[in-house]
């Protein structure tokens, strides 16, 4: 069965796009708690417990709102999975949470900190958010690598467990922040091309 | 205590990201989790480390936890007749 990319999006430091289109570009130089706060306004969200979330949850949420926001999908909620890849992994949460235990004379551990020390929580989210139940994963790669997301992404739908998958790249650092989705189905109507490692790659580098 | 009400009121929304929210809008006899406000067992949590942090207090005894965390006014109660003027 073929499967096409039905739907992509991107968020970083400098713009917010959907399917190629950028509806939202960082002109005020936005630092990224106020940018990811100014996409959520752009995208007309009523989420409250999305201010609850640390910076790399928040950036996945945001990412697959993009994304799943005007589709009206009708698969049932175990077969649509997500499958992420990041290179920094939670380091960032990780970072804010040690500093609530270094210092002995000022000891507070952060329970809402210390909840989101793990990379895959990120897809917890996006899964709550958007009752999505099906499989996921959650790599923890050098860089971007395209063939890794299409070879599992492959196995999973040629096996037919799933029928839709959310494909993510979610980096957050210090200095910079990145989020790069996909939405894979067996869908002609629409679609921004044919579901290959190549395909994956020209979007991310390209679009 | 209505000082003591509203800086709570004030650290609560910080401490909690309760995003888009004024003290003016909590009414301090109303309940935090559940109904009220709807917090979470990790909000209750993190109130715990506020009230360690802020007004040195430590909740030991778990069984007292419901009663001082009913509302802000209990937590008022509480850090007003737990710590010394």
């Amino acid at each position: 069965m073929d499967h096409y990319i039905t739907a992509f999006g991107r968020i970083n430091s400098t713009q917010a796009s959907r399917n190629g289109k950028r509806f939202w570009s960082n002109q005020e130089g936005l630092k990224l708690a106020d940018s990811l706060k100014a996409i959520y306004k752009i995208l007309g969200m009523n989420y409250l417990k999305f201010f609850k979330m640390d910076e790399m949850s928040k950036l996945g949420v945001l990412g697959a709102e993009i994304l799943l926001k005007d589709l009206n999908l009708t698969y049932q909620a175990h077969e649509i999975g997500i499958l992420m890849l990041t290179s920094e992994s939670s380091l960032f949460t990780d970072q804010k949470y040690f500093e609530t235990i270094s210092d002995s004379q000022n000891y507070f551990p952060s329970p809402s900190l210390f909840v989101y020390t793990l990379p895959n929580i990120v897809m917890g989210e996006i899964a709550i958010k958007n009752n999505l139940k099906g499989e996921n994963i959650c790599f923890v790669q050098d860089q971007f690598k395209s063939h890794l997301l299409f070879d599992y992404a492959n196995y999973l739908l040629t096996r037919g467990s799933q029928k839709a998958l959310l494909l993510a790249f979610i980096d957050v650092t210090k200095n910079d922040y990145e989020c790069f989705m996909i939405l894979i189905e067996n869908n002609i109507k629409n679609n921004f091309g044919s579901f290959t490692s190549s395909r994956i790659e020209e979007l991310y580098c390209n679009e | 205590m209505d000082e003591l009400i509203h800086q709570l009121k004030i650290e609560i929304i910080s401490c909690l990201n309760l995003e888009g929210l004024s003290p003016e809008e909590i009414d301090a006899t109303q309940p935090l989790f559940n109904e009220g406000l709807g917090l979470d067992s990790i909000d209750a949590l993190e109130l715990i480390v506020l009230m360690d942090k802020t007004y040195g207090l430590k909740i030991v005894e778990a069984s007292k936890g419901k009663e001082i965390f009913y509302s802000v006014g209990t937590m008022a109660k509480y850090i007003m007749e737990n710590t010394k003027s």
